[in-house]
């Protein structure tokens, strides 16, 4: 669902991880200019994940993504000592604008 | 005073309003958000109190047709006259308001801005510097794209 929201966009996805372990190696591989990581990710978690890339490449842009039912706010405060530029909750797409940037798209 | 500018490309529109009071940073942002293939009217303050005035209807914003609620608002943290946390509790304290999307654009990492935020249940919190490099090329959209997730 993501991807292909980021794919009408125009966005390339580059690849998608399973895992904390497989992000890694996946950062490594594609160098990526975002990467979006949930962060109730398995495997490493979501902060270590951040960690782990933003020490290898300190512009990373790292974006925690997190469910909107979720109540973790130290989390992404740890997230960002981490070197994450930030969260967004999940789902967007049920808010308004994702409702009418939806609809803009099918239209298109 | 906000002023509006319109996109072309759709013909549904999408009213945002950006709260910032740097010039280049509301430049940065524009330029992000008229990438965007969507419709749209964007809106900007310059500082909370300018904001609260337009959400709220009162001053030179006394027209709610001309100046209707945004179906999202760009909010940075560090205001003039009012800041941007105090913008924040007034939006969640309405009833109708609550109801927008609030994507919080800052510079502040500092925990208890973050913690805030999210207590009020902002949509995201998003540092500057995850895009305000977008003039070199390198981030075009990221914006658009970060408000059509889900």
């Amino acid at each position: 669902m993501l991807t292909s929201a980021l794919e009408k966009l125009d966005f390339k996805v580059l690849g998608t991880a399973k895992d904390g372990e497989d992000a890694v190696a996946k950062y490594r591989a594609l160098k990526p200019d975002i990467i979006l990581v949930d962060v109730a990710l398995g495997g490493l978690d979501g902060i270590e994940v951040t960690r782990r890339i933003v020490k290898e490449e300190p512009s990373a842009v790292v974006i925690m993504l997190i469910d909107e039912s979720a109540d973790m706010p130290e989390l992404i405060v740890e997230a960002v000592r981490a070197g994450a530029k930030g969260y967004l909750r999940k789902p967007l797409a049920e808010s308004e604008i994702g409702k009418r940037i939806s609809g803009a798209l099918q239209r298109s | 005073m906000g002023e509006p500018s319109s996109g072309t490309k759709e013909k549904k529109e999408l009213n945002i309003l950006i709260v910032e009071d740097e010039e280049e940073h509301v430049l940065i942002i524009k330029d992000a958000l008229e990438r965007s293939a969507w419709s749209k009217r964007i809106w900007v303050c310059r500082d909370g109190a300018e904001a609260l005035d337009f959400l709220f209807n009162r001053g030179a914003y006394a027209s709610k047709t001309a100046y209707p609620n945004p179906d999202v608002i760009l909010l940075d943290l560090r205001l003039p006259k009012v800041d941007g946390l105090a913008v924040l509790n007034q939006i969640k304290a309405d009833e109708e308001l609550r109801k927008i999307p609030v994507i919080v654009l800052t510079a502040s990492e500092r925990s208890e801005d973050i913690l805030e935020a999210y207590r009020d249940d902002v949509k995201g919190y998003l540092l500057k510097s995850a895009f305000i490099v977008s003039k070199t090329g390198k981030m075009d959209g990221l914006l658009d794209a970060l408000l059509s997730l889900g």
